[in-house]
């Protein structure tokens, strides 16, 4: 059976730097993989160049065997993926309820034409209010995104994705933002959505809850793979432990 | 009771306009500073039919289809430039219209067209008509922001990158504010040469796009009826004070500068500012 | 000759349009603002040189008294005009500005009439022979006011202590600020040197016309937005060359492409193109 996802040789240059090279994985369904490296290591880059923000200048993405490296990035997610990006990008004109409604709105939204016939959004509030009360943000539901703090903002990112209803939840630092005691609880509703059969790539500094929650992990370094397998075996790497060192280190000086 | 008739076909032809802007600009945030252009094409085109012998409704809807099909066409330069770059390449396109029309002799040339027929309506029928269409473009455009084609307009106007991520056509969706606004522009363009019975190039230059835009940024961008009463305003400010029309421009400079620069969200925003204090 | 001569007018007219520019280009480089009154301070500075020529007859002075109060004015419309609503959508600033333009040409039509004003006697009207290129000195000083002053200003961009705060600003406000650059007064400064440019272009403009009206400025005020949007915008050498360019073309234009479209129309042409064909402006570099 092939796998849900296949990134063949992912390659991304910004003028000489190579932000990732070459990179070349697969995900399989009901997955929930971790993907950790070191700050600039290129995870963020990868996750865009998947959505199709960034075109790869070599190889190929497969999802569900169908390629879809030509694929603009609204037919990319049309087919499938869905995205909580890193720096949160909320619809500041609305508020947090509505900036969900719409992303839970998507079969609505596909035929543009048709969209002047549509009007109601009450099913759409429903599952929005859902996801707002499951990521517990629903208090900030008639709020505008402007004075929230930054873990509501990125739960927000996170309750769009979900209401996306994708097939593979891309995650870029979920938990960024919240404190240990968020962070454990979300992290243990991403594992049960997991559990429930959503297909997950999280994107984590958090190692604790990584290793906590994740069955499979990828290791970045300098847009390279570094390492690849199940989470505590990786760690036992001595290269894994030297690029996460030396981390430390530089960030110590 | 005809000066009465006159200020109110004025003020019904200006609603049309600034709501066809508010289309593009308010509602799908696609800034135009070359409005007036459409409107010219749906003034030319169903003058120059109604001048030869075409009836005036099929003129009107020629005119309207030609604006729209050229608004779509400029719509697709929204495809390549944003914002900053938009306004300028919308505003060149207006410039262009003028340049272009001002030169053929075919259409009238500097001395534009006179003599251009009367629709055979009568001075109310044609007042009914022209409040008919301010009327039904209202109800179209409050149908239109209520349904998820306004909202998905609003999501493109507040982040189009964003909204590739909700998976949206971003693309099909600025045309389509482009080709609907810019249809309706042909439609107050074709009223326009119909009630006043003369154009040339000039009434539909810059000055005339900003004079639309500033219905529009006056009111409230995206707001209906900001929009709806600054432009009915507007329209006849100038007719009812003869002094104001020495200095319309100045007013309408003074006013743009002030709106902007004191409060970004038109009227409507002042309006809903008092509204919520006074709920307070 | 022929040639020669449509290639000098362009040249000439170039000229103009470079300097009015380039203050565009520089407010735009550092606020991402399109300051379209700019064009109104072009008048300006035409009608405060008509005006300080006929009392004194020092053109001279004329010139300079009108950088200096068109440089204020520049300074003073930052402060009033944009400041406050810097942190605005980009079409909150330029809609603001259009409406400031509006206002400033009316003004200038109920101040001194819409027929404008002329010198009472011409100044720089002898013919001056250079190179076989026979032109009025007039012409000359445009010419060379525009190559000296741009000159200057790469000069004081690259070699000073201020040119490279003024870089440092464009390139990055809060990095240049905890270097202890002041980019408030940066800001002013920015807006008085672009301004003062435009009004030296205002008085060349009037000499070389002998009239100053109201709506001289209407025609750069867009011409200009096309000549920075194709220099790629904030650039100052690209803002140049595009300026010389569309002179040139336009004045070959207007001989051969008179029967499909006006001459100031002709820039927006290239304008469409060129933002079709690439949207980062000409000479953008990436
Ligand atoms: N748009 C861009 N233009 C130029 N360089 C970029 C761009 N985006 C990322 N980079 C560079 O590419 C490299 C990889 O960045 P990326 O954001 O993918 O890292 P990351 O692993 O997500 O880091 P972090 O953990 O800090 O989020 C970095 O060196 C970064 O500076
Ligand atoms: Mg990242």
């Amino acid at each position: 059976m092939s796998p849900l996802l296949f990134v063949d040789s992912a390659t991304i240059k910004f003028g000489g730097l190579s932000a990732i090279q070459d990179i070349t994985f697969h995900l399989d369904s009901k997955e929930l993989l971790g993907v950790i490296g070191p700050n600039g290591a290129g995870k963020t880059t990868l996750m865009r160049t998947i959505t199709g923000i960034y075109q790869s200048q070599k190889g190929s993405i497969e999802l569900e065997g169908i390629q879809i490296s030509n694929l603009p990035i609204h037919k990319r997610v049309k087919s499938g993926l869905s995205m909580s990006q890193q720096l949160v990008r909320p619809f500041k004109s609305m508020n947090f309820l509505d900036n969900v409604i719409f992303a839970a709105g998507h079969r609505k939204t596909q035929k543009p034409l048709k969209t002047i016939f549509l009007k109601s959004r009450i099913e759409e509030k429903q599952k929005a209010m859902n996801l707002l009360e499951q990521l517990g943000i629903s208090d900030m539901a008639l709020e505008k995104p402007e004075k929230a703090p930054l873990g509501y903002l990125k739960r927000l990112e996170l309750a769009r994705a979900m209401a996306l209803e994708p097939k593979i939840l891309i995650l870029d630092e979920p938990l960024a933002g919240l404190n240990q005691g968020e962070a454990e609880k979300l992290a243990d509703t991403l594992k049960t959505l997991n559990k429930q059969g959503q297909t997950m790539i999280l994107i984590e500094h958090n190692l604790r809850e990584v290793m906590r929650i994740c069955s499979r992990l990828i290791v970045l370094n300098n847009g390279k793979i570094l390492a690849e397998g199940e989470p505590n075996s990786v760690f036992k790497q001595t290269r894994v432990q030297e690029a996460y060192l030396g981390e430390k280190i530089n960030a110590g000086t | 009771m005809a000066y009465e008739i006159s200020l109110l076909i004025v003020m019904g032809i200006s609603i049309t306009a600034g709501l066809s802007l508010n289309l593009i600009t308010g509602f799908c945030g696609q800034i135009s500073l070359g409005h007036a252009a459409f409107m010219g094409i749906g003034a030319y085109t169903s003058a120059l039919m109604t001048k030869n012998g075409f009836p005036f409704f099929p003129s009107l809807a020629a005119g309207m289809l030609l604006a729209g099909i050229a608004g779509f066409f400029v719509g697709l330069s929204s495809l390549r430039v944003r914002h900053d770059f938009l306004a300028i390449t919308t505003m060149g396109v207006g410039f262009l219209f003028i340049g272009l029309v001002r030169q053929q002799d075919a259409l009238g040339g500097e001395m534009g067209i006179s003599g251009i027929p009367d629709p055979g309506l009568g001075k109310i029928g044609f007042l009914l008509l022209v409040l008919g269409c301010a009327a039904l473009v209202i109800l179209f455009c409050q149908f239109m922001k209520r349904s998820w084609l306004g909202f998905s307009f609003d999501v493109v106007a507040d982040d189009e990158d964003t909204a590739l991520l909700m998976g949206l056509n971003v693309t099909q969706f600025k045309l389509i504010a482009f080709a609907i606004g810019t249809c309706l522009a042909g439609l107050a363009g074709g009223l326009y040469a119909h009630n006043v019975r003369f154009i040339d190039p000039e009434s539909f230059g810059f000055i005339e796009s900003i004079t639309v835009l500033s219905m529009v940024v006056i009111g409230g961008i995206g707001s209906v009826w900001g929009v709806v009463i600054a432009s009915a305003v507007l329209s006849v400010l100038p007719l009812w004070f003869q002094f104001i029309e020495d200095y319309k421009l100045l007013v309408y400079g003074l006013l743009l500068f002030s709106v902007m620069r004191f409060s970004p969200g038109g009227l409507s925003a002042i309006f809903s500012k008092i509204f919520t204090r006074s709920l307070k | 000759m022929l040639f020669l001569d449509l290639l000098i007018q362009g040249l000439l007219q170039g000229s103009i349009y470079g300097l009015i520019a380039v203050g565009l280009t520089l407010v735009y480089g550092l606020l991402r603002i399109l300051h379209v009154a700019h064009a109104g301070l072009f008048t300006l500075g035409g009608y405060i040189c008509v005006i300080v020529t006929n009392q004194t007859s020092s053109f001279l002075l004329a010139v300079l008294t009108s950088m200096i109060l068109v440089g204020l004015a520049g300074m003073i419309i930052y402060r009033i005009c944009y400041q406050p609503i810097l942190d605005q959508p980009p079409f909150v600033p330029l809609i603001a500005s259009i409406g400031l333009f509006i206002a400033m040409e009316e003004l200038f039509r109920i101040f001194f009439g819409a027929y404008g004003l002329s010198f009472t006697e011409l100044p720089l009207q002898e013919p001056l022979a250079l190179m076989q290129i026979n032109l009025k000195q007039a012409e000359w000083i445009t010419i060379a006011s525009s190559v000296g002053f741009v000159a200057m200003l790469a000069f004081l961009a690259n070699r000073t202590k201020l040119g490279l705060a003024w870089k440092a600003t464009v390139t990055d406000p809060e990095i240049a600020s905890s270097f202890g650059v002041n980019i408030i007064q940066v800001r002013y400064l920015n807006f008085f040197i672009g301004s003062s440019l435009a009004a030296v272009s205002g008085c060349m403009m009037a000499v070389l016309n002998n009239l100053v009206e109201p709506t001289m400025g209407s025609v750069p005020s867009y011409k200009m937005l096309a000549i920075i949007v194709l220099g790629g915008l904030g650039n100052v050498r690209g803002t140049l060359i595009a300026a010389v360019l569309l002179g040139i073309i336009e004045s070959y234009g207007t001989i051969y492409l008179d029967d499909l479209l006006d001459r100031d129309s002709i820039a927006f042409v290239f304008l469409i193109i060129a933002l079709m064909i690439r949207p980062q402006g000409l000479f953008q570099r990436h």
